[in-house]
C-alpha cells in the first residue's frame, strides 16, 4: 500500500469514527426518545426537541442582590429524566422597568441586567442546591428526612418551648412583599419573635443619618438622570451601591447632556472611580471635614437654594481651605473647583455611601451630606422619596448582637434562621446558637461561601477547595435544615422600592404527567417554598400561591394583579416628600464627632462586583469570570500600591505569570495569608480584600448605627516568602506602545498606516458580497464602567464552557468576550469581542475552510468542519478564539441551563464570538415570513441587550442611519490594531475624562 | 486444481451478492443521487413503542400532518401529538372489522395506547428524522415557503412506522436550496407525487444558515 492510500484509508476512518467528533459527549441536545406530553398545558414555550429558538418570555424579579431588577426569563422546554419541565436558560430586564429601565430609546430598549444579575441562573442551578430537608443526629453529622417528620419536629419544640416559657425568634434575610407580611402573621399566630431581617449591606448609617435631617429611615431614590453634577463619596454605584443598574442607566442618560460632571471621592480604587470624570483620593474617615467646608462656603457665597439655621454652620468645624486639603488629602484647588461648579450646577447631586460611610464618621458624612442635599434643593429634584427603597424591617449588627446575647442567656426556644448567614458575619454567633433548644436553617444553596475551584476535568474532580466545609457556617449549626426551593422557582413577590409590587413566578419547574393539572408540577428538587412551609406550621390549609393572591388582591385589587402578571411590576402608591428636620439636625451637628486621622496601613474590606457581601462566592460563573480590576478569576487576593508593597518588600509580579506573593496581614485576633498584587491606581497604605475572602467577624461595629467598621487600622503586613499560582487573565496592564487605545501620539500612527492599499494585501475583496446587511458593533468606552454584565451574559448565551481553575491557570479560559483593563497614564476598559475583520487574518490559513467571510460581513467559524489546528487562533491579533481543549462539564444541574441555540461544543474545536448568530437568524426568520429585512434595533447580541449603560450598538453598516454605521463615520471612532489593516467591524468611541 | 478454484470463487461471489442483498434490504439502505454526490445511506427505522400507522392516518382517514404535528408551521420543531390527542378519537372510532364484519374500537396497538393513558405516561417515540446538534433545522420557515413535508419526509401514506426516506445529508440539503422548485419538480417526477412548488428559486446556502 502506498503512503497516500493508507493516509486516505485513515481520513475515511475518523471521518466515519468521528462524525459528530466535534460536539461535546457529555452534552447532546438532541436525545434518542422523543417523549411527547400526556397533556399539554397552556402558556409554556413551544416544544423544542433540542433544535433550539424556541422559548418564552417570563417576567419575574432578579435576585443577584437586594435591587430587586425586574427580569425576563427566557424560559425553554426541556425534557430531563422523562419528563417535560420548563427551564430557565438566560435572564434580560424588563423594557421600561422603573428600576433598571434601559437607558436606550425605543427599538433599543431590551432591558438591562447587571453582572450578578446574569449570573443569578447560576445559583438556580447552582451543583450546592440542598436538595432535600437534612436532620442533625447526635453524631453532628446530616441525614436526610422526611417533610412530614422535620416539620412535626418543629411544632412539638414549638409546644415544648411554650410550656418552659422561652423565647421563640425568627430571623431572616431582608424579605419584602407578601413573605414579610406572612412572618408576622406567622410570628404572631405561634408566639415568635420577628427579628429585624440581617443584610450584612444594610446601610444602616445612610438610613440612620437621612432619619436625623429628613425624619425618615428611606434611602432615596437617586436619580442621576436628572442632574447635571455628581459627586459620589465611596458610593460604587456601579457595582454594589444600593441599586448599581438604575444608577448606571441614570448615569448613561445623564451623559447626553454634554455639561455633565461626576466627581468621585474615595480613599482606595474601585472601577466606579475609574467611569468618573474625575477620580480623587481621599484620606479615610476625612469626608465630613471635605463636607462641612463645602456647607460653609456655600453658605457664605450665598448660594444655596433652601435656607439652613446659622447656628448650623456655626457648629461646623471652621476650618481654612488649607486645613482642610491638608487633614483630606486633596488639593485646595480642586476643592475650589468643584465648589464653584456646585454653586453654579442647575440641579447637583450628591451620593454618600458605600466606604465612606462604614468608617467611624460616616454618620457624620451621611448628615452632613443630607444637609447639602436640603441647601441645594436636591429633594423632589435628583434625589426622589416617592418610592424609596425599601429597607423596611432590615436591621443592622447591632440587632443581631442584640439576639446573641439574648441567646447566651439561654433564653431562646425555637430559633428559625432564614435565607441568611449571620454565623459568617458576626463572631461568636456559632457558639451561642448551641444554646437554643432548635435551631431551624432554611436556605437553598448548602454553603455560599465556598471557594470554588471547578476542577472536574480529570482523574480527582474536585468542586471545591480542600478547606470549604460542606455547609456553611450558619446551616453546620443548624438541628434541621429545611430545603426551600430557589427564588426562581416558586410563586412570590417583592417590594424592592416602597409602592412598586414586583412580581415572581417559577421559571424553572418539572411537570408530571398529565402535565396540564396545575398541582401536577413541582421546583426540581424536594424543596418547599418559604410560604408554604409557614402556612403549613401555622395549620392553614391554603397555599402560599392563594395566600399571594389574596394578599395581591388587597393591595392593588383584581385589575392590578391582572397587570401585575402581565408587565411582572406595578406602581401602586408613592409617598410624600419628607421635610427638613432643623431641630434635630442641630442637636447633631453640635454634639458632632471631629475625625481623625486613621492609622496607617488601613485594610479596607469592600463588597465586590462579583460576590456583593460574599454571598455569591459560590457562584461557578462569578468565579469563571475575572475580576474587574484584577482580572483574577479564582482565587483570593488583596490589593495594595506599588509604593505599599515596596515598603514591605513584597514582589510585584507581572500578571503573565499567574503568580503572586503571599503575605500575611494580621490585627489582633485577626490573621490571614493572602496573596497580594501589586494594582495601578491605588493610594498608598491602603489595602483592600474583598468581602466574601473574609468574614466581617474580626471588624469593630459603630455604635450608633450598628454598621460594620470596614476599616481595620493599623494592620501588620509580613511576607511569608511563598509565591502561589493565580489565575489571571490579562497577560498585561500596559499596551506596551501598541496603541490599543489610541492616544494623541498613537493616533498620528494609525492614520499614516490605517488605509493599505489593498492589493498590497493577501485578503480577497469581499466587499461585493455584502448586499443586505453588513453587521457592525460599536463600543461606547465613555459609558462603558467595565462592569461585566456583557461577559455574563455572553457565557449563559452562547454556552460558553467553564473551565475551572487549574484549565485557567494553563490560559484555557473560554470566554467569548472580554474586559481587558489597561492601566496607564489613565486607566481604560477595552471590551474584546472577535472583531469580524473584513480582511481576516484567521481565515486564509484554515487548512479546511472553517472559518470564512459571509455575504453579511461576518467571520464564520463552522464549528463541525473545524479539525483543530489552531493556526487560525495563532495568527488572530486580537486573541480572542477560543480552543476546546476537553470536552467541558457543566456539572449535574448545571447542564438545564444550556441553550439549544448552540451546540454544546467539544474536544478539538475552535470557538469564537458570533456576535449572536443565532438572534440574526431568528429576526431573519421571522423577517422574511413578513417579507421586509430586519429593522434596526431588531436584533442585538446578548451583550448589547444587558449592557446597564447602553454602552454597545450593534446594526447593519449599510444603512447610513443606523447608529453603529454613525459611529463608524464618526471621526472620533477608532478600530484596535487599525493599522494592522484587518478593518475590524468593533467600533470603539474612547473615554473622555471631561474637565471639572 | 484451477476448476476447484474456480467454483470456489463462483461460490463466494455468490454468497458474497445474497448476503449483501440480505444486508442491503434487511437495514433499509438506500442510495440517493444529490447532484454529483451518489450517497449511500440507512433508511432508519427504530423500532416504536406504538407500530403507529401512518398511512392509515393519512390515507384512510384524510388527517392533514398539522393536525398531530401542529407546531411545524409555527415553531422549529413539529412536535408529537401530546397523549390527549390521540384520545380525542381513540377508542370511540371504528378501526377494523372481526369477522362478522361488525366494527371494533380496540385492537391491540390501541389497547397499549389505553394502558399508556390509564397510567398516564408520556409514549417514548424514538426519534427518526434525527439531525445532529450542530444542525438547525426550522420547520416553520420551510412550511410556510411552500415546502411540502414529504418533499423532506418523503410519502407518509406508504409507511406504516415512520422511515428515513432522504439521507438527510448536507448535499441533500443543499440540492434544494439551490433551486428548491426544481428539486421539488425533479421529485414530483420521481415519485409519482403532485406536490406543490415552493415559493422562491433559491434559498440561503452561507454555512450559518443551518449550521450553530
Amino acid at each position: 500500500m502506498k503512503r497516500r492510500d493508507f493516509l486516505k484509508l485513515i481520513g475515511i476512518g475518523t471521518l466515519v469514527a468521528g462524525c459528530e467528533g466535534h460536539l461535546n459527549k457529555y452534552y447532546y441536545l438532541r436525545k434518542d426518545k422523543y417523549i411527547p406530553y400526556v397533556v399539554r398545558p397552556e402558556n409554556i414555550p413551544n416544544p423544542d426537541a433540542g433544535g433550539g429558538d424556541e422559548f418564552l418570555y417570563m417576567p419575574t424579579t432578579c435576585v443577584g442582590c437586594p435591587a430587586g431588577c425586574g427580569a425576563l426569563a427566557a424560559v425553554r422546554d426541556k425534557v430531563f429524566d422523562g419528563k417535560h419541565g420548563i427551564y430557565a436558560t438566560k435572564l434580560e430586564g424588563i423594557p421600561n422597568h422603573p428600576i433598571n429601565d434601559s437607558p436606550l430609546e425605543e427599538p433599543f430598549n431590551v432591558g438591562a441586567l447587571c453582572i450578578r444579575g446574569q449570573a443569578s441562573l447560576f445559583n438556580l442551578y447552582s451543583p450546592f442546591r440542598i436538595r432535600t430537608p437534612y436532620e442533625k443526629t447526635a453524631n453532628g453529622q446530616f441525614r436526610e428526612i422526611d417533610w412530614e417528620s422535620a416539620l412535626k419536629k418543629i411544632e412539638e419544640k414549638v409546644k415544648e418551648s411554650k410550656r418552659e416559657g422561652l423565647k421563640n425568634v425568627y430571623l431572616a434575610g431582608r424579605t419584602t412583599g407578601s413573605l414579610d407580611k406572612l412572618i408576622e402573621e406567622f410570628c404572631s399566630s405561634l408566639g415568635f419573635e420577628k427579628w429585624p431581617y440581617f443584610e450584612p449591606l444594610s446601610h444602616s448609617t445612610l438610613r440612620e443619618g437621612i432619619n436625623i435631617v429628613f425624619g425618615t429611615k428611606d434611602i432615596p431614590v437617586f436619580r442621576i438622570e436628572n442632574s447635571d453634577f455628581l459627586i459620589t463619596f465611596g458610593a460604587d454605584i456601579t457595582e454594589t451601591f444600593v441599586s448599581p443598574v438604575s444608577y448606571m442607566a441614570g448615569f448613561s442618560r445623564a451623559r447626553k447632556n454634554p455639561s455633565f460632571r461626576w466627581v468621585h471621592f474615595e480613599p482606595h480604587l474601585s472601577a466606579t472611580g475609574l467611569s468618573a470624570d474625575k477620580r480623587i483620593v481621599i484620606k479615610p474617615g476625612s469626608e465630613p471635614y471635605l463636607l462641612s467646608y463645602f456647607i460653609r462656603w456655600l453658605y457664605r457665597e450665598n448660594s444655596y437654594k433652601n435656607p439652613i439655621p446659622g447656628e448650623l454652620v456655626d457648629s461646623l468645624p471652621k476650618l481654612s481651605l488649607e486645613e482642610v486639603s491638608k487633614r483630606t488629602g486633596v488639593d485646595a484647588e480642586y476643592i475650589d473647583r468643584i465648589l464653584r461648579w456646585l454653586s453654579t450646577a442647575k440641579s447637583p447631586l450628591i451620593i454618600y455611601g458605600g466606604v465612606s460611610a462604614s468608617h467611624k464618621y460616616g454618620l457624620e458624612g451621611v448628615v452632613l451630606t443630607a444637609i447639602l442635599w436640603h441647601m441645594l434643593g436636591m429633594v423632589g429634584k435628583t434625589l426622589d422619596f416617592k418610592n424609596p427603597e425599601n429597607y423596611e424591617g432590615v436591621g443592622s449588627v447591632k440587632d443581631l448582637i442584640r439576639l446573641k446575647e439574648l441567646l447566651n442567656k439561654g433564653e431562646v426556644g425555637v430559633i428559625f434562621i432564614s435565607r441568611t448567614n449571620p454565623c459568617y458575619y458576626l463572631e461568636g454567633f456559632s457558639e451561642s446558637l448551641n444554646n437554643a433548644r432548635l435551631v431551624v436553617g432554611l436556605n437553598y444553596i448548602k454553603n455560599e461561601n465556598a471557594k470554588v475551584l471547578y476542577n472536574v476535568y480529570g482523574f480527582k474532580p474536585k468542586l471545591v477547595s480542600d478547606d470549604t466545609p460542606e455547609w456553611s457556617e450558619t446551616l453546620q449549626s443548624c438541628d434541621l435544615i429545611l430545603a426551600l426551593n430557589h427564588p426562581y422557582e416558586e410563586w412570590g413577590d417583592e417590594e424592592p422600592r416602597k409602592g412598586l409590587l414586583s412580581l415572581r413566578q417559577p421559571i424553572a419547574r418539572v411537570f408530571e404527567p398529565p402535565e396540564n393539572d396545575d398541582s401536577n408540577n413541582h421546583p426540581m428538587f424536594n424543596t418547599r417554598s418559604e410560604g408554604d412551609i409557614l402556612l403549613a406550621l401555622m395549620g392553614r390549609k391554603e397555599s402560599y400561591k392563594e395566600y399571594l393572591h389574596k394578599n395581591w388582591e388587597e393591595k392593588v385589587g383584581k385589575e392590578g394583579i391582572k397587570k401585575l402578571l402581565e408587565k411582572g411590576y406595578l406602581l401602586y402608591s408613592s409617598k410624600t416628600q419628607p421635610s427638613f428636620n432643623a431641630e434635630r439636625t442641630l442637636s447633631f451637628v453640635n454634639n458632632m464627632g471631629i475625625p481623625e486621622a486613621m492609622e496607617t496601613p488601613i485594610l479596607m474590606v469592600i463588597p465586590s462586583h462579583r460576590w456583593y457581601d460574599g454571598r455569591e462566592r459560590s457562584n461557578v460563573l462569578l468565579n469563571e469570570i475575572p475580576d474587574n480590576l484584577t482580572t483574577i478569576t479564582y482565587g483570593e487576593w488583596v490589593n495594595m500600591s506599588k509604593e505599599t508593597a515596596k515598603k514591605y518588600r513584597i514582589k510585584d509580579i507581572p500578571p503573565r505569570f499567574q503568580a503572586k506573593e503571599e503575605v500575611e496581614i494580621s490585627k489582633g485576633e485577626f490573621s490571614k495569608k493572602i496573596l497580594a498584587n501589586v494594582q495601578p491606581f491605588m493610594p498608598e497604605d491602603i489595602i483592600t480584600i474583598h468581602l466574601g475572602m473574609v468574614s466581617t467577624k474580626y471588624l469593630e461595629v459603630e455604635q450608633r448605627t450598628g454598621e460594620f467598621i470596614t476599616y481595620i487600622e493599623n494592620v501588620d503586613v509580613k511576607r511569608t516568602k511563598r509565591f502561589v499560582s493565580v489565575p489571571i487573565m490579562a497577560g498585561s496592564y500596559s499596551q506596551k506602545g501598541r496603541g490599543i487605545v489610541p492616544e494623541k501620539h498613537h493616533k498620528k500612527f494609525h492614520y499614516k498606516y490605517a488605509k493599505f492599499p489593498l492589493s498590497q494585501m493577501p485578503y480577497p475583496d469581499h466587499s461585493w458580497v455584502h448586499k443586505e446587511y453588513l453587521w457592525g458593533y460599536a463600543v461606547d468606552e465613555d459609558l462603558c464602567t467595565g462592569c461585566g454584565a456583557c461577559v455574563a451574559a455572553c457565557y449563559i448565551e452562547n454556552n460558553c464552557s467553564l473551565s475551572g481553575r487549574d484549565e485557567h491557570l494553563k490560559g484555557r479560559e473560554m470566554s467569548w468576550l472580554r474586559v481587558e483593563p489597561y492601566y496607564e497614564e489613565e486607566a481604560n476598559f477595552v471590551l474584546m469581542p472577535c472583531q469580524q475583520c473584513e480582511n481576516a487574518p484567521c481565515e486564509p490559513v484554515c487548512p479546511v475552510r472553517a472559518t470564512y467571510h459571509n455575504d453579511e460581513g461576518l467571520n464564520v467559524q463552522v464549528l463541525n468542519r473545524c479539525v483543530g489546528t489552531r493556526f487560525c487562533s495563532n495568527n488572530c491579533p486580537y486573541k480572542v478564539r477560543r480552543f476546546n481543549w476537553l470536552d467541558y462539564k457543566w456539572v449535574e444541574p448545571l447542564d438545564r441551563i444550556l441553550n439549544p441555540d448552540l451546540s454544546v461544543r467539544g474536544k478539538g474545536v475552535m470557538e469564537k464570538c458570533t456576535f449572536c448568530y443565532h438572534r440574526i437568524r431568528r429576526a431573519r426568520i421571522n423577517a422574511t415570513l413578513e417579507g421586509r429585512k430586519i429593522r434596526e434595533g431588531e436584533v442585538l447580541p446578548a451583550c448589547a441587550q444587558t449592557c446597564p449603560t447602553g454602552a454597545i450598538v450593534f446594526g447593519n453598516l449599510l444603512e447610513g442611519t443606523s447608529r453603529v454605521s454613525k459611529i463608524a463615520n464618526s471621526k472620533h471612532s477608532f478600530r484596535v490594531l487599525e493599522e494592522l489593516g484587518t478593518e475590524p467591524k468593533v467600533w470603539h468611541l474612547p473615554k473622555e475624562r471631561r474637565e471639572v | 486444481m484451477g476448476r476447484i478454484f474456480g467454483v470456489i470463487i463462483l461460490l463466494l461471489i455468490i454468497v458474497g451478492v445474497g448476503l449483501f442483498a440480505y444486508v442491503w434490504k434487511k437495514e433499509n439502505f438506500a442510495i440517493e443521487q444529490a447532484g454529483d454526490l451518489v450517497v449511500i445511506y440507512r433508511q432508519r427505522q427504530p423500532k416504536q413503542p406504538i407500530e403507529f400507522p401512518h398511512w392509515r392516518h393519512i390515507k384512510k382517514v384524510g388527517l392533514d400532518c398539522l393536525f398531530c404535528h401542529k407546531f411545524a408551521d409555527k415553531a422549529v420543531s413539529p412536535g408529537l401529538p401530546p397523549l390527549r390527542t390521540c384520545m380525542n378519537c381513540h377508542p370511540y372510532v371504528p378501526v377494523a372489522k372481526d369477522e362478522k364484519g361488525n366494527p371494533i374500537t380496540i385492537t391491540p396497538r390501541i389497547k397499549k395506547l389505553l394502558t399508556y393513558w390509564k397510567e398516564k405516561k408520556p409514549i417514548p417515540w424514538v426519534h427518526v428524522f434525527k439531525l445532529p446538534d450542530f444542525v438547525y433545522f426550522n420547520h416553520k420557515i420551510h412550511v410556510k415557503m411552500g415546502v411540502h413535508c414529504y418533499a423532506c419526509h418523503g410519502d407518509m401514506t406508504k409507511v406504516t412506522v415512520a422511515k428515513q426516506m432522504r439521507s438527510l445529508r448536507m448535499g441533500w440539503c443543499l440540492k434544494c436550496h439551490h433551486n428548491p422548485q426544481k428539486y421539488v419538480a425533479e421529485l414530483n417526477k420521481k415519485e409519482g407525487l403532485n406536490l406543490p412548488l415552493p415559493k422562491v428559486k433559491k434559498a440561503r446556502t452561507d454555512c450559518w444558515t443551518c449550521h450553530k
